[in-house]
């Protein structure tokens, strides 16, 4: 199990000018914490989008590299967006599922099925091969720089503690982040 | 040409970038023909929330897209649209077919029919009608236009005149 801050503290170790699409809650409040950026798109709605949006964002622009990281809860509210993932499967594209088995923005309640859903078995049996669990800090570290190296659509679940804390949102609006990110899309990316 | 060739050609010609769909019997011949676009990716989507979730990406990331789907399928999408769609601004074109109108009349159309418009209105989402000749007028790109300048998405909607069966 790692602690949600370090989880999201490791991959943003990793990060250089990828685009990241972050679910509702939680998800966006972590990296707003471990790394603010513009490149960031935090979602404030609806729940359980972000993989569908990172879709999107990854297809508009196959030269970047695009991360969505999403909720187990919210992940299981829109499964079918996994099939629509499965089905492009852009070679630019890695989904990370944060595993808590807690609704931490929905009144700390336990997700659905919690601890019961293989999400790597799921999202292989759609048609995503690329796809691997971590439960420890090395583990982590290890599978991301390997699937953000990678070539090949990706899905990373990693299986995380409970939030600590106050909960502390990004400060901008829904307007200004998309404005922020649409500048930092129009930057050259920093890498090939 | 027909409607279908018609729109594959309006939807190339304003420089769409990506389109998602869900199917219906009328869009199904427009979508076969997008998923042979050299210019236009296409997208599909099991559900219409997904689809409109991916085409919002597309469009927060600066390039032309659409979303085609069913009037049941948008009325699945108000916590989409509210939250995302009309909450980030997000100028994206939707090209929705508006089932259950009069001469379309069967069982599983008439109450979403009904219901379809005034979701729309609630939302405050623009909409018009495609008409048939709607490539002459431009009616595609002028959506764009109007999504675009408005920041805001955009329906047209596809009836029995659009498809030139009325």
């Amino acid at each position: 199990m790692i602690e949600r801050d370090q989880a999201y503290g490791t991959i943003a170790e990793y990060l250089t000018d990828q685009l990241i699409v972050t679910g509702i809650g939680s998800q966006a409040a972590s990296l707003f914490k471990a790394k603010d950026r513009p490149e960031n798109l935090y979602l404030r709605g609806p729940m359980g989008l972000a993989p569908a949006v990172g879709l999107g964002v990854a297809l508009a622009h196959p030269e970047r590299k695009v991360i969505a990281i999403e909720g187990d809860g919210s992940l299981l509210m829109a499964l079918s967006s996994l099939a629509a993932v499965a089905h492009n499967r852009p070679k630019n594209f890695v989904l990370i599922c944060m595993d808590n088995g807690t609704y931490e923005a929905g009144g700390k309640g336990t997700t659905i099925n919690a601890g019961g859903t293989d999400f790597v078995k799921t999202v292989q049996g759609l048609g995503i091969t690329l796809a691997e669990s971590v439960e420890d800090l090395e583990a982590l570290k290890q599978a991301t720089k390997r699937l953000l190296d990678s070539q090949e659509c990706a899905f990373l679940h990693v299986r995380i503690g409970a939030r600590k804390g106050p909960f502390s949102p990004p400060k901008l609006r829904p307007y200004e982040m998309k404005q922020q990110f649409l500048s930092a899309l129009r930057k050259a990316p920093s890498r090939p | 040409m027909s409607y279908v060739e018609d729109l594959v050609v309006a939807i190339e010609t304003a420089g769409v970038k990506v389109a998602t769909s869900v199917p219906d019997n009328w869009l199904a011949p427009v979508i076969k023909k997008l998923t042979d676009s050299k210019s236009v990716t296409h997208a599909p989507a099991a559900r219409e929330e997904d689809a409109l979730g991916i085409s919002c990406g597309a469009a927060l990331s600066g390039v032309r897209t659409l979303c085609l789907m069913q009037s049941a399928g948008a009325l699945n999408t108000g916590g989409t649209l509210a939250t995302l769609g009309i909450a980030y601004g997000v100028p994206l074109v939707m090209i929705i077919t508006d089932r259950g109108l009069l001469g379309d009349a069967t069982i599983a159309h008439f109450e979403k029919a009904r219901a379809f418009r005034p979701f729309l209105e609630a939302l405050g989402i623009p909409f018009y009608d495609l008409a048939p000749d709607f490539l002459n007028k431009d009616q595609i790109e002028q959506a764009f236009l109007m999504a675009e300048s408005g920041q805001k998405p955009i329906a047209l909607l596809i009836t029995k005149e659009t498809l030139g069966e009325s």
